[in-house]
Order: C-alpha cells, then structure tokens, then sequence
C-alpha cells in the first residue's frame, strides 16, 4: 500500500477512527498493530509470516540476553539473533544474487554450472524492519536498554506502519518508552502532521514524479541519443528525484506518526547543503548512517586503532552499506565511493590537522551527485554510457521542449532552499509564516497534486530496498 | 542548529512542531482545492467535455468475468477498436437476447483472449470475433490483450483481494467522475488545453462503463486526422513513414504519397498467419465441442484504409482460407449490401451515428436463419 494512494486515504482515515473510538492505550496499540499487519500483508499477505517470525523471536531472544548474566551465553544468544535476521535478509535479498556471483566464480575456474531459478520476491522493508529490529537486540546486550518491552510494545515497535516499509529505521531506545506512555495529540500537532503529510505527497507527486523522473528515465534508457545539456539534466535530476522521493516518504511518515503521537526522527537535514561528506552522511538518510555508525563502524573499532584502521572501517562501513541498497555490485560501487570520499577526507583532516572540513558546498553536491551515476545505472556500460554523455555536443534526439529546463531550475532552487535552510528546521521555517500564507502553500500543493495525477502511479524508490 | 528546534535526535522522544495553528490553514487549503476542481468541472462541462471511463485491465477483467459467469447466454466480442467503435452493445442485446460482454481491446491481438476463452470450461455462450488478417499476420500478439488475460486468471486465483485491484477500483470510480480526466487526460493537460485554451480541441471519444466507445468524427478536423491515421497504419504495417522527411505536408500532397505508396505495396507474408489460422481453429473447435458459438466478421473500412487493407491482405489468400480452415461461420462487411453502405470518417472506425443502424444491420445478417440462442 503506497502512501500516495486512495487506497491509503481509505486506510489512514479508518485507522484514525477506530485509534480515537478505543477506551484504553492497550486497545488503541492493538488497533495500531493489527492495521500494520494490514498495510503490510496488502502487498504480499504471505510475507506477513516473516515478519511475525522476526518480531518473535528477537523479543525472546532480547529478554533471555537481558536476563542472563553469563556474558558467553549472551553473545551466543546475540549472535542467534544476528544470524537468523541476516541469513533472512541475505536468503530474500541476496540469495539469487550470489548464486549469479558463484556460477561466475566457477564459470572462471572452467565449470559450467546453471543454477536453478528461485525467482525469489523481496519482501517489502525487509531491510528496514531487519535493522530496527536488531537495534534492540544489539542494545539489550550493550545493556543500554532493558529488555522489558511486552510482546504487543514490540511488535508494534517493529512493524508500525508509517516506518515499517522505508523507515525512518526506529531505534528501540526512542520508540518503545512511548509505547508505554498514553499518547496525547493537541489539535495544532495533528494539524502539523497532517501538513507534513501533504508536503511530503507534493514533494513525491509532484517534484520526484512529475517533474524528475521523465527525465531521468528518458535519458538513462538510452544516453547514447542525448546530448550533454539533457544528459546533464537527467543527472542532477536524478539528484533531485531520489532525494525528494525519499525525503518526501519520510516526511509523510513523521507526519503519520505524529497524528498518533509518536515522534519520529528527520530522515535528512538539507543534505545538498553539505560542506564534505561526514556532513552530507549527517543530513542524508540520518536513520540509516546513524545505524551503521553505532552497530557496525563502532563494532569494527571505529576510529578507536589508529588511522589506517578508521580509513578502513570508514570503506567496509560504506561497502556493506552499498550493498543494504540492493543485491548489485553497482550499489557496492556506489557506497565503496562514498567510503572512499569519508576516508579520504579524514585523511586530509588528519594530516593538515583542521577541525572541520571545509569542502565547498557546490563541489560536494556535484561530486555526490556524479556518484548517483553509479546508483541509478544497472551496470558499468550504462554508466559509462552517461558519462560519456556528458561531454557530447551533437546528438539525435532532444528532450520535449522545456523539460530540461524545468529539471535544471527546479534543482537550482533545490539547491538555494538547502543552502537557506542549512541550519534551521522545516519546523522553525513554516512556524514562522502567518496563517494565510500557510493556507496558500497547502492549497498550491494540493491543487498542484491533483494536476499532475493520473499519471503511471510511480512505487517509493526505497521501497525496493 | 539550535537542539531547541532540531529533531535530528534519532533517541528523541518528543518532537518540534511547527508553531501555531495549522488545522485552519489546512482546512481552507481544503476548500480552496475543492473549489479549484468545481471550477475546472464546471468549465469543461461548459465546454462540452463529459466524464469518460478509462479503460484498464481492471475494468476489463469485470467484464472477463461476466463472460465466464453468463455461460450460455454470453454475447462475447473480442477484438480491437473497430468492434468496440461500431458496435452497439443495448441494440445486440435487444436483437439477439444474449448478454454482451465487450472483451476488445484497442490495438490488441485477438488469440490471447480467445485462448483464455477456450481454456475456460464455463465459456459456452456467443463469441463474436472481430477478424483482422493483419493480426493474425503478426508473428507475436500485438497489444495489451496477453497482459489482460493473465492478470485476470491471475487475480481470479488469489485468495485476497489484492492492493492494486482495491486501489484501480477506487482510481477508476474517482476518475470515471470527473471530466479532468477525460479520454485520459491529467488535469494539468485539461487545464492548459480545454480550460485555458480559447479554442480548445474537442472531446471526440467517450468511453463508457460497459467497455463500448463513442467517436462523434464531426468533432475532428478532416481529412487531415483521417490521412494521418492512415499514414499510421501505413507506417506500423510496412515501415514506410510518408511524414518522415516533411512533418506538415499538404492534405493532397499526403494523400498522393499514401495512395503512391500503397499502390507499390506487394501480399504481405502469410507464416505467421498460417500458424495462427491453425491456432485459432483449434480453439473454436475447443469452444465450439462444449457448446458454444464462435462468429468471425471483418469490420467496414473505407478510402485508403480500405485499399491498405486489400491490397496487403486479399481476401482469397487470407480472409477464405481462413474461414476454410476454421470452419467457422463468417461475415465480412464488403460482401454485404446492407453493411457495405456505413462509410468510416477516419477509414477505420465508424461514427456513433452510425453504430445502431450497422449493428442492427449485422445482427439481422448474421442471426436471422442461424440458431445461436
């Protein structure tokens, strides 16, 4: 079920009812619970099993780590946990891709071997209900948190469903001590998270959907025929695309949760603005570069051993990272770049000994975008292919009059609204604005969403991963 | 950023709102849009813009049930455009007393549907084909027809209701309302072509809940649409495109090419029509053991639409053999006076004007003597 669906209004307004019609805050969960498992079963009811299967077991396991003092029967209890959520994942996600790898492997080594086609689906946020729900295992056995969480609180942890499908990854530490609270909504925070969710919608209908990815999809299904102007375009459009598509999910779902009284986290903070790129990790998909820090940087001995070992770390980080994107070595490209860049940036701040990097903000968008390349194409020739397009003067086809315009204003002002809004939130902004004005940004989104729709009905891109 | 304002902390807790009151903007944001597409309704219903259905495969798995559902007294039609054009479903149930269920398709082959139909142990009702030799002439299935069929066996199968089926449901109810959407059009493109527009084009197609469409030609400016259809046609059957070198010829300067071209055209190759008329036999057959009734008529064509067609397909090496091998009874418009006189503004498709008196006139050819009730 998509947020930006009728099917989803439906949903959303029958939630709200029957969450307001229930008498007590275990009935009010309960509800909440059961329409997870309904958002979730809506794409795939069967898959609905792994789920319940991963939420039961790492509560179980959570609460015998808790309870033992043996600190080697708590790592075998722990990397149970770890095992069956990654053998899960790498089975769904990676199974038909490593098979691929190794019918590679051997095909070099002179055997030919033709796997069977398991033609496995993914299912949908595994990646992200995997992560959440072993963010409370990890911090049980960290001792950080108690593993006194009831099986309803942690069901509902793991698959509430504004975050259940392309997060914000929830923390344990932050979701699960308001679930033990009633929830109360003043009328001015649930009006704040119903305007979140239109802005949200307007920025994936609208801005990730209409006026991006045209043009991306255009140039990318065969660069050879643009010139650069549209090549270039459909590079920083896709800049544009992902982030508004993603950032727009993300919106929607602080929005959701906020008109059942939870608080979310930001997903991402202005990220083109970023000056280097630790800073652009801190704003872009700060759910996920925060996970990745405190369970797998930090377990790999962060910056704790010496320099050579913080560059590596800083590149397996990223590397593994990469891969959570998908089951593709262009992802593993794309976060070995990235990990690259964080490393070679510590490298330059280590020995010149500066406080903070200070990479120009333009150069780091350019560069990060560049690096998308490697994201959105589907292999090395299609990337090359736009690369090389790029620096290509004459080709035999142009985009329809217009469009790479719009793609490139629309980015350009993408880029001054981060740059404006660096170091303020979306909250102190919009706060500031009297009523009316408020009113007339509402009523643009809305009416520029009902414009644009009866189009192709476009999928969340992170829903893949 | 001061941590006041920031919500940045992924341990938080409680989160910043944006201050003030947002439930009245939101409120008035509300209005203002509900206004916005009264306004665009109103105007387009001024302008002489209707509602219209858009076709999808869930609309036409509805009716994909109903042929499985009717049996006997199903009046299937499988085709293209030209069966959901000029036939008129009330007039064929009134004259036939059978059920019609539109299954065509535009621009859609004819077997993946007839497979289905065959394959279907309830199918025993009427199946009126409309019969194109260059469909059968294709080597692969043209259109969205295989697409269709499978989605519905598909979801026939699934034990719950789907999301996407829920959700078409709900997508075609809100867009089959408004006149936004007409003929498929995104609200921006009405509102910058029909609502902004001062002489804007015209609404020519309706398509209708039961799967029928309605073309009022006088809407359309001609000959140029009419040439412009046949150069289409001319282009996807031979490769030869007469608009290439020159975007905006002449109504007669594009008339001569067409008629040039065509006039140079040589039979076009009958392997995969051979297959598929072996194909297609087999499947009457099917159907026809277990009851039912399998009809073939080849719709009217005009002008250069109708010499395309002749010159490329003619009816002794395509249209005869085919009724041979099939055994099924067959009716082509050209060889009957009453059928012979329906002209098609744009060579292919008739006007709505004329779509109860030509299906009057077929069913009065076709049923009369046979015993098809």
């Amino acid at each position: 079920m998509l947020f930006n669906s009728l099917t989803f209004l439906v949903f959303f307004v029958v939630v709200l009812a029957l969450h307001q019609l229930m008498p007590t805050w275990t009935s009010k969960k309960v509800v909440l619970l059961i329409a997870s498992y309904v958002f979730y079963a809506a794409w795939n009811p069967p898959y609905l099993g792994i789920l319940l299967f991963s939420t039961v077991l790492d509560w179980w396991l959570a609460r015998l780590i808790g309870r033992s003092d043996d600190q080697a029967r708590r790592r075998r209890l722990l990397l149970g946990s770890l095992l069956v959520n990654l053998n899960l994942l790498a089975f769904f996600k990676y199974g038909d891709f490593l098979l691929q790898n190794f019918r590679w492997m051997l095909a070099e080594l002179g055997v030919d071997y033709m796997p069977p086609h398991w033609g496995i689906v993914l299912p949908i946020g595994i990646s992200f209900y995997t992560f959440a729900s072993l963010s409370y295992t990890i911090d049980v056995y960290r001792r950080e948190i108690d593993a006194d969480a009831n099986l309803l609180d942690y069901a509902l942890f793991v698959s509430f469903f504004p975050h259940l499908v392309a997060g914000p990854i929830m923390r344990a530490r932050a979701l699960l001590p308001q679930l033990r609270i009633p929830r109360q909504v003043s009328a001015n925070q649930f009006g704040w998270g119903l305007a979140m969710v239109v802005l949200g919608l307007f920025s994936k209908a609208v801005l990730a959907d209409y006026i991006f990815a045209p043009i991306v999809d255009a140039v990318y299904a065969a660069p050879a025929k643009y010139g650069a102007v549209d090549v270039w375009a459909a590079v920083l459009g896709f800049s544009g695309q992902i982030y508004y598509d993603f950032c727009g999910y993300s919106i929607c779902a602080i929005g959701l949760a906020l008109c059942f009284g939870f608080a979310f986290p930001d997903n991402f903070r202005y990220p083109y603005a970023a000056r280097g790129f630790a800073d652009f990790w801190r704003r872009w998909h700060i759910s996920l570069s925060t996970w990745l820090r405190d369970y797998l940087y930090k377990s790999l001995g962060g910056n704790r051993h010496g320099r050579r070992r913080t560059y590596r770390n800083l590149l397996l980080t990223m590397l593994i990272g990469g891969l959570w994107h998908g089951a593709s070595w262009m992802f593993v490209l794309w976060g070995g770049l990235h990990g690259f860049y964080l490393a070679l940036e510590r490298w330059v701040r280590d020995r010149n000994g500066m406080q903070t990097t200070a990479l120009p903000g333009v150069l780091t968008f350019l560069i990060v975008t560049l690096t998308w390349v490697f994201f959105r194409a589907h292999n090395m020739y299609e990337a090359a292919a736009i690369f090389s397009g790029l620096f290509r003067s004459a080709a035999p086809n142009h985009l329809e009059s217009g469009q790479a315009t719009w793609c490139l204003v629309a980015i350009a002002l993408t880029l001054c609204w981060h740059h404006i809004l660096r170091e303020r939130s979306l909250e102190d902004y919009l706060g500031a604005l009297n009523p009316a004005s408020r009113g007339a940004m509402l009523a643009a989104c809305m009416i520029a969403m009902f414009l644009v729709s009866g189009g192709d009905g476009r999928a969340f891109i992170y829903f893949q991963f | 950023m001061p941590s006041s304002i920031s919500n940045s902390d992924i341990y938080a807790t409680t989160r910043h709102t944006a201050r003030g009151n947002w439930i009245g903007p939101l409120t008035a944001a509300s209005l203002l849009l509900i206004g916005f597409i009264a306004y665009m309704e109103m105007r387009l219903a001024v302008r002489g813009f209707d509602p219209s259905m858009v076709d999808n495969n869930l609309v036409w798995a509805e009716q994909r049930e109903r042929a499985s559902s009717l049996g006997g007294r199903a009046l299937i039609i499988v085709g293209a455009s030209r069966a959901q054009l000029d036939l008129d479903l009330d007039t064929l149930r009134l004259k036939t007393g059978l059920e019609p269920v539109q299954l065509a398709l535009d621009a859609s082959s004819i077997l993946p549907v007839l497979q289905g139909l065959a394959d279907d142990p309830q199918v025993t009702g009427t199946v009126l084909v409309d019969f194109q030799a260059s469909d059968l002439a294709s080597a692969t299935p043209r259109g969205q027809s295989a697409v269709f069929e499978a989605s519905w066996e598909w979801n026939r199968r699934a034990l719950l209701p789907s999301f996407s089926i829920t959700e078409a449901r709900l997508t075609n109810h809100w867009r089959r309302t408004l006149r936004s959407y007409a003929d498929g059009a995104t609200p921006l493109s009405s509102l910058i072509s029909r609502v902004l527009n001062p002489h804007p084009v015209r609404q020519y197609m309706l398509n209708l809940a039961n799967r029928e469409r309605m073309a009022d030609y006088r809407l359309v400016a001609m000959p140029q649409a009419y040439l412009s259809r046949v150069a289409t046609d001319l282009r996807d059957e031979t490769g030869i495109d007469v608009l290439a070198d020159d975007q905006k010829p002449t109504a007669t300067v594009l008339e001569a090419r067409i008629q040039q071209q065509i006039g140079r055209l040589g039979i076009a190759d009958t392997s995969a029509f051979d297959v598929n008329m072996k194909t297609t036999a087999t499947l009457v057959h099917r159907i026809q053991n277990r009851g039912g009734k399998v009809l073939f008529v080849e719709m009217p064509t005009s002008g250069l639409e109708h010499d395309l067609i002749e010159r490329r397909y003619p009816r002794e090496r395509f249209w005869d053999r085919f009724l041979a091998e099939t055994g099924a009874v067959g009716l082509r418009a050209g060889d009957n006076l009453q059928l012979q006189k329906f002209t098609c503004p744009d060579g292919s498709h008739l006007d709505y004007r004329d779509q109860v008196a030509f299906t009057s006139a077929l069913a009065n050819a076709f049923w009369p003597a046979a015993d098809l009730r």
